[in-house]
């Protein structure tokens, strides 16, 4: 595709989007798909691949075409962080900024801040 | 917590680079190539050379081949109960999800249900040799 293909298929048909699709009917198979873990070889042609698992979940979910595969809908607790990722990224982002800010004026200027006390604390001990 | 399934629809991945916007109907004989979006109603002899997506609320009815996967979230077939004129040929998975209707005959190399999918035709998995050979398949002699 070109990039005028793609910029009209983004138009045109759709952008990316996730639809649910319900309850697989054969729940059991479901489960042990979702928790089985790992990775596979096969001992014939020693094909070696992870499992659908975490090909789906953990790795290399960026990588590997996900697209018209269905997966596990993410649970509650995953997609209030992903709903709120952008703020979390951000409040972390602060955050660090705050924390290398701060070690910048305590290397610094050490008087600046109520640091001072402890030049002044007396030596611990008994006094010679 | 029962366990739901998401569909991550990526046109530019999946190659559907054609759509049938919702309000429109076409009938006749059609060729995509690439897969189709339906949000409307499509009928006649289709042939797509992707993957078929019936959107909700969409109605595709008729003689249908689709040399990827089908993802109906709509209604295959006419309103009828069972629709013997609709048949649907799939070489790859078919996907029926919760909100899915089939009417007509649904012939598939897999077929996944969802629940709440609602099956009113016949469906047939189609045998090994007659879908699309896959990376290392044996082609039997």
């Amino acid at each position: 595709m070109t990039d005028e293909d793609i910029f009209f298929t983004h138009t045109v048909v759709s952008q990316a989007m996730s639809i649910e699709m319900g309850r697989p009917m054969d729940r059991k198979n479901a489960q042990a798909h979702v928790q089985a873990s790992g990775s596979q070889v096969g001992f014939v042609d020693g094909h070696f691949s992870l499992s659908q698992a975490w090909k789906e979940w953990c790795l290399i979910q960026g990588a590997y075409p996900y697209a018209g595969l269905p997966r596990r809908r993410p649970g509650r607790f995953r997609r209030r962080l992903e709903r709120h990722a952008l703020i979390l990224a951000s409040v972390g982002l602060l955050m660090l900024l705050l924390a290398t800010g701060l070690l910048v004026v305590l290397i610094w200027f050490p008087d600046l801040l109520a640091l001072s006390w402890l030049r002044q604390t007396p030596p611990i001990g008994p006094k010679l | 917590m029962a366990l739901q399934d998401v569909l991550t629809i990526d046109p530019v991945a999946m190659n559907v680079v054609n759509r049938v916007c919702a309000g429109s109907q076409l009938n006749g004989e059609q060729l995509y190539k690439g897969g189709l979006l339906v949000q409307g109603e499509v009928g006649g002899s289709l042939d797509v050379r992707g993957c078929l997506i019936v959107w909700g609320g969409a109605q595709v009815s008729g003689r249908i081949k689709v040399w990827g996967d089908l993802y109906l979230f709509g209604q295959l077939g006419l309103d009828d109960q069972q629709d013997a004129t609709t048949t649907l040929e799939c070489m790859g998975t078919a996907y029926i999800a919760n909100t899915g209707v089939s009417r007509a005959a649904l012939f598939a190399h897999r077929i996944r249900l969802y629940d709440g999918a609602q099956l009113h035709g016949p469906f047939k998995t189609l045998k090994g040799h007659m879908g699309l050979p896959e990376l290392h398949d044996l082609v039997p002699s």
